[in-house]
């Protein structure tokens, strides 16, 4: 195997199905820097630092692996590669020449073949390479992209969904000014809406209210298990009713208060996780003082019941102690 | 230089493809609409997803709107669109003369409208048709899937008398598949014949062969070679089976295949680096054959005919070599096989030591040749 060539390169440029040829002896004269051969942004491609060290080291004979073109000759990877070499007044420079790359094939080899070496790329270059190929129709397969990048999969798919929404808000005439607070992951609990009367709604409450995407993705959940448009919207509608404090609040410019539930929830929705055993198994210096709190505990908890059943006029809701108590129950239930 | 060698070394802006893009965005608005032109809103709002995907950085440099500016004043600049005033808007419209682009023979030709977003849309295709494992063969049927019917005992009768005919050769791809040629394969090995497989008379014929291998052109091969006995319903279904895959009309992709048929039969050029080589002498008296780089490579089959061997034997230092290829001033022909001094040194030793061990003969030769490499270039590198 020459010197120059990189199993690595080659088992990528392979996987894509990119039909390549070894070229080490590439005219330097021939390649060309044309617009966007590269997904870097401004201040990270080429860093003079790191062109002035592969300068010396190629000086002093080392050896890098090939740059990659395109049939063209036109730059794909390796510009400090390029450059050093171009400082050295080399004449020539092994390369990888592929053939047939279209212009989103070369910025997705980009983006692979930067993350495994020199500097890799930050999340806002590779979210902003995401972002366009979605753009431009492409199905990104978010586990093959997370190898690649080192960003999560899961992140890659939120970034993906996030996008989709701008898209499909676009289309139904949201206007960006109107979305431009809301958070990756709410963009993408909303892309999950069907209907397009439910997705108009429920952006709209999730302007309005700031709702969390955990909620919204609840009530999306629900509003697409409807077995109507007026049953989905109608669901939407009721969400909207539960948080029309919070869209008062934000509408005259205040913050919706923070209520105090949002801390007690978490500990709520934790102890129902135990059953009564798991709450029994206490070290005996211990039960005197669990016994205690745990009494203090009931008396609260069943003075909240009895003033909730009236205040939040709960009468139709079953009480506590006629359901059986190892029901699991999430979160949205016990609030 | 005649016409065509300017065309071909001609070098295109380096924002071509962002003028593709621009051109490609009024092409469909005036065939779409039938409108005179656009204005800059409106071709900013219909190219800028586009070239987010193509020039990222200039973009994030220069600014969305600044750019496309920029690319608009180019275009009109070179002659592809005008820009006119309509009701005190400025419209801007197609000139008739298209941009340029170079396709893979390295030849500039025009550029047809929609070329590269039908070749990207094609590699899409290929990408779902790739990942699901589509195999044409499943739907095209072959006459050897019923070995018992009238046409393959003809096919087996005519074997029989003629034996394989190997004027028509099997085409088989390098994963060992063969689209053409399946019943034939059957008859033979039935009958025990030789079959003879399609041999590319050259590495440009077979890299030609490889680049057109993709999932779709199997489809057409498998469909255009048994045009004449597949009923139109069995070509329908084979069409529909790719487009259930590719999640779009059979039409839709022919219209692609058709559009990007020059692109994809343009074959590229052999890429041939010219080294700068002086002579040397093998031994002091010899007439200087022996072809030197000034960075140390050195052409194989001069150095190993000076040293006494056939040239030949070069292929036994592949393994232990690497090898690079180009021409010279004294070269003709094919390539010329170079190599690094320092490997060859390293390699030859380790070539002598390997065959010594496996009981193959070593040629004397080669310490000679050695010897001389080190005598040549040790000295200078120290």
């Amino acid at each position: 195997m020459h010197p120059s060539a990189s199993a690595q390169t080659e088992s990528k440029l392979a996987a894509r199905h990119v039909r390549f040829a070894f070229e080490p002896n590439l005219d330097i004269n021939q390649i060309r820097d044309v617009e966007g051969n590269q997904v870097r942004l401004s201040e990270h491609r080429a860093p003079k630092a790191m062109v002035d060290r592969y300068a010396e080291q190629m000086k002093a004979g080392a050896i890098f692996p090939a740059i990659v073109v395109n049939d063209r000759h036109e730059i794909v990877d390796g510009n400090s590669r390029w450059m050093a070499a171009q400082r050295n007044k080399r004449e020539t420079i092994a390369a990888y020449v592929c053939s047939d790359l279209s212009a989103l094939q070369a910025r997705s080899l980009s983006v692979e073949l930067n993350q495994s070496h020199g500097l890799s790329m930050t999340d806002e270059e590779i979210r902003a390479f995401v972002r366009s190929a979605v753009e431009e129709g492409q199905v990104l397969d978010a586990k093959a992209y997370s190898r690649m990048t080192g960003v999560k999969a899961s992140t890659l798919a939120r970034w993906v969904a996030a996008k989709h929404f701008e898209m499909r808000a676009a289309r139904d005439g949201i206007t960006i000014d109107h979305f431009k607070d809301l958070a990756d992951s709410v963009r993408a609990a909303l892309h999950v809406a069907k209907l397009r009367a439910v997705f108009l709604q429920v952006t709209t409450l999730a302007v309005e209210a700031r709702v969390p995407a955990a909620q919204l993705k609840a009530i999306i959940t629900e509003a697409n298990a409807a077995p109507s448009e007026a049953d989905a919207l109608a669901v939407v509608a009721r969400a909207r009713a539960l948080r029309s404090e919070d869209v008062k609040a934000i509408a005259a410019g205040f913050k919706s208060a923070r209520r105090k539930s949002i801390g007690s929830a978490l500990h709520i929705g934790g102890l129902l996780r135990f059953e009564v055993d798991d709450l029994l198994d206490v070290s005996p210096d211990k039960q005197v003082e669990m016994f205690t709190r745990m009494s203090r505990l009931r008396q609260r908890l069943d003075g909240a019941l009895t003033r909730a059943r009236v205040e939040w006029n709960l009468d139709d809701v079953a009480r506590p102690r006629d359901r059986d108590l190892s029901e699991p129950r999430d979160l949205m239930q016990v609030r | 230089m005649t016409m065509l060698e300017a065309e071909k070394t001609e070098d295109l802006p380096r924002d071509n493809a962002s003028r593709l893009a621009i051109y490609d965005v009024l092409c469909e608005r005036t065939s779409a609409t039938g409108a005179p032109g656009v204005t800059d809103d409106e071709l900013f709002d219909r190219v800028i997803g586009r070239l987010r995907v193509l020039v990222p950085r200039e973009l994030h440099l220069v600014g969305d709107r600044a750019y496309v500016d920029e690319k608009v004043h180019a275009c009109v600049e070179a002659g592809i669109i005008v820009a006119s005033c309509d009701n005190g808007r400025r419209l801007l419209t197609l000139t008739g003369r298209p941009p340029l682009v170079r396709y893979p023979d390295g030849e500039v030709r025009n550029y047809p409208p929609g070329l590269e977003l039908a070749r990207e849309r094609l590699d899409r295709d290929n990408a779902h048709l790739r990942r699901v494992g589509f195999d044409v063969r499943k739907s095209v049927p072959s006459i050897a899937d019923d070995p018992n019917g009238a046409q393959f005992q003809e096919l087996l009768a005519s074997m029989r008398e003629h034996g394989f005919m190997k004027q028509f050769p099997v085409v088989k791809y390098e994963d060992d598949v063969v689209i053409d040629g399946r019943a034939r394969l059957r008859a033979a090995a039935i009958l025990h014949l030789d079959v003879e497989c399609l041999k590319h008379g050259s590495d440009k014929d077979r890299k030609a062969a490889h680049r057109r291998d993709t999932p779709l052109n199997r489809v057409l091969v498998a469909v255009h070679s048994n045009a004449g006995r597949l009923p139109r319903d069995v070509m329908d279904a084979v069409y529909e089976r790719v487009a259930d895959v590719t999640r779009r009309t059979w039409d839709e992709t022919a219209a692609d295949l058709a559009l990007t048929h020059e692109w994809r039969r343009s074959i590229p050029g052999e890429y041939s680096p010219r080294f700068d080589v002086k002579k040397l002498a093998y031994r002091e008296g010899d007439e200087a054959k022996i072809q030197v780089t000034s960075d140390g490579k050195v052409m194989l089959r001069s150095l190993i005919e000076a040293g006494g061997l056939s040239n030949y034997k070069i292929n036994i230092l592949r393994d232990h070599v690497p090898f690079e290829r180009a021409r010279s001033a004294h070269s003709a022909g094919r390539k010329a096989v170079f190599a690094r001094a320092e490997d060859l040194i390293t390699g030859i030793a380790t070539m002598q030591q390997e065959r010594r061990a496996a009981k193959l003969k070593v040629d004397p030769e080669w310490e000679q040749i050695r010897q001389w490499l080190v005598r040549t270039f040790e000295p200078a590198r120290g």
